[in-house]
């Protein structure tokens, strides 16, 4: 069986989303569909055997790119089956814009599983959670603030090429949340 | 007629197609590429009309359309060479029978395709009618598998001889040649049986506005007739009037059959032809003036099979199978009744 999940990736403009995505050579790159509305599709696909089933999952990537048109990424969080938020490790003040972000998130998209993930922007890779940030997640600081439920990916101690396993993470989620 | 590309049914929250294929002139596009695109190129227009409820409903290219139709948890997307009414109505139609039927899945968490997947059937015979012209030959494949339980499916298959074009089944069962050409195309895409085209010396083509382009002599469709077939493809090109057989024009510009059917098959492919297909009609002439035409016993008696044929609903092709003649032959004979015989052309 075939199954697929719709996960948007969303962080600030200067946030290389793709940093993610550069080391899985099974990535089908969409950047001929791009559009100049600020949005990149990307495709991954992976198969699972649970149960002696062998599920083919094919996660359809939505980038979103830059701040430009605002309301209509808006419109296309919604019915995304899984919401990838990333935040600058190298900003310890962006806490309550993440939070923000997030609340809004939830309300344009109620089902979806949004999961939060650190990215250093100044070293253009994914990097070991900051002490900072590290504190927010492990102490659940950013979690008390919310009266919903969100995962993290905890990079801490990985190296930059975390893609693999940041995308077998999530599928694993989203395949547990479907009747499939 | 339309040539269709694709078809999507995209799930208008997720932009996630629910259900895609490709029909005979298929792009190789990514559906989820594509679904996500229309889906943000749909969300980009209501954002600049926010107070407009409409919706789009066409993207258009000078090569290529592609038509959407609304539904109310999807929405129905065929990429095809132009914007058709027909096929509109048809997707609108396969849009609301969607997500009738699938009304529950829609709203699953994820998307398992498999689940949409038999909607194949229904999309293969709504749009079975614009597949197929109902001039082509259905020939019988053999197969293991059984034949949907379907009266008139069964009907369809006794008739497939490999002699009949889709129009003459469609007379002989007195049904509408839609209904025929949607049943056949649901037993193509099942594999028990393949379309042929088979084109005798008798048949009539007219050139179709895709050919305009290949009369000038600068273009690509021009340039790629010379260095398949020469000037003699050219000069076929504008010998098919509507009015001559290839009969005659084998005649006209000494080309050999083989050599014909080789240019006319390639400007089948391209459309740059279509068949006509002749309907006589005959003017109710007394039995007295009839005896007076015609010479023999032999030949009175096919004057009055005809007088009753030729009314303008049955086909030339159609009259000569029935009769067991050549559609020349039949052509041939109506000559003696000159001006009493009028021709009624009909391009399919």
């Amino acid at each position: 069986m075939t199954i697929k999940f719709k996960v948007v990736l969303v962080g600030s403009s200067e946030q290389n989303k793709e940093v993610f995505l550069l080391d899985e050579k099974d990535i089908i790159q969409g950047e001929k569909y791009q559009t100049n509305l600020g949005l990149d599709f990307k495709l991954k696909y992976e198969v699972i055997e649970e149960k002696d089933v062998k599920k083919d999952i094919n996660l359809v990537l939505w980038l979103m790119k830059g701040e430009k048109y605002k309301e209509i990424k808006r419109n296309l969080y919604e019915g995304a089956d899984g919401i990838v938020v990333l935040f600058d490790t190298s900003k310890e003040e962006n806490v309550d814009e993440i939070i923000s972000r997030i609340r809004d998130l939830r309300k344009t998209s109620p089902d979806s599983s949004i999961l939060l993930i650190g990215n250093n922007m100044k070293e253009r890779m994914n990097q070991i959670i900051s002490g900072y940030t590290r504190e927010l997640i492990q102490e659940g600081k950013i979690q008390k603030k919310l009266d919903f439920n969100i995962d993290f990916f905890d990079t801490t101690e990985k190296d930059e090429l975390i893609s693999k396993e940041f995308l077998d993470f999530l599928t694993r989620k989203l395949l547990s949340r479907s009747d499939y | 007629m339309v040539k269709l590309h694709e078809i999507y049914i995209i799930m208008k929250k997720r932009g996630l197609p629910a259900f895609h294929a490709q029909f005979r002139h298929a792009e190789r596009l990514h559906p989820d590429l594509v679904s996500g695109l229309l889906t943000a190129i749909s969300h980009f227009a209501k954002e600049l009309r926010p107070d407009e409820k409409k919706d789009i409903n066409l993207i258009k290219r000078e090569d290529f359309s592609i038509m959407i139709e609304d539904g109310n948890k999807t929405y129905g997307a065929v990429i095809a060479d132009f914007d058709d009414k027909d096929t509109r109505t048809i997707l609108k139609r396969v849009v609301n029978a969607f997500e009738e039927e699938f009304d529950k899945e829609l709203d699953d968490f994820g998307v398992n395709t498999i689940v949409f997947e038999k909607f194949k059937d229904v999309v293969v015979k709504e749009f079975g009618a614009l597949l197929i012209n109902p001039f082509y030959f259905p020939h019988l494949l053999e197969t293991d598998q059984e034949l949907p339980d379907d009266p008139l499916l069964k009907k369809i298959v006794n008739l497939i001889d490999g002699n009949k074009n889709l129009n003459e089944i469609a007379l002989t069962l007195s049904i509408s040649v839609e209904e025929v050409c949607q049943n056949i195309s649901l037993l193509e895409s099942r594999k028990f049986v393949e379309i042929k085209i088979k084109i005798e010396e008798s048949d009539i083509f007219s050139p179709t506005e895709k050919a305009t382009e290949a009369f000038s002599r600068e273009t690509k469709a021009h340039k790629k007739i010379i260095d398949l077939f020469g000037d003699a493809g050219i000069d076929l090109l504008y010998s098919l009037d509507g009015k001559k057989d290839l009969r005659d024009i084998m005649a006209e510009l000494q080309i050999p059959f083989n050599k014909l059917i080789k240019i006319i098959n390639y400007f089948l492919t391209e459309e740059f032809i279509s068949w006509v297909e002749l309907y006589p009609v005959m003017r109710q002439l007394s039995i007295e003036n009839l005896v007076n035409l015609t010479s023999n016993k032999e030949d009175q008696a096919l004057a009055f099979t005809l007088r009753n044929m030729c009314d303008g609903t049955y086909a030339l092709s159609t009259i000569a199978r029935k009769l067991n003649l050549s559609k020349s032959e039949i052509k041939q004979f109506l000559k003696v009744f000159g001006n009493n015989i009028r021709w009624i052309e009909r391009k399919l």
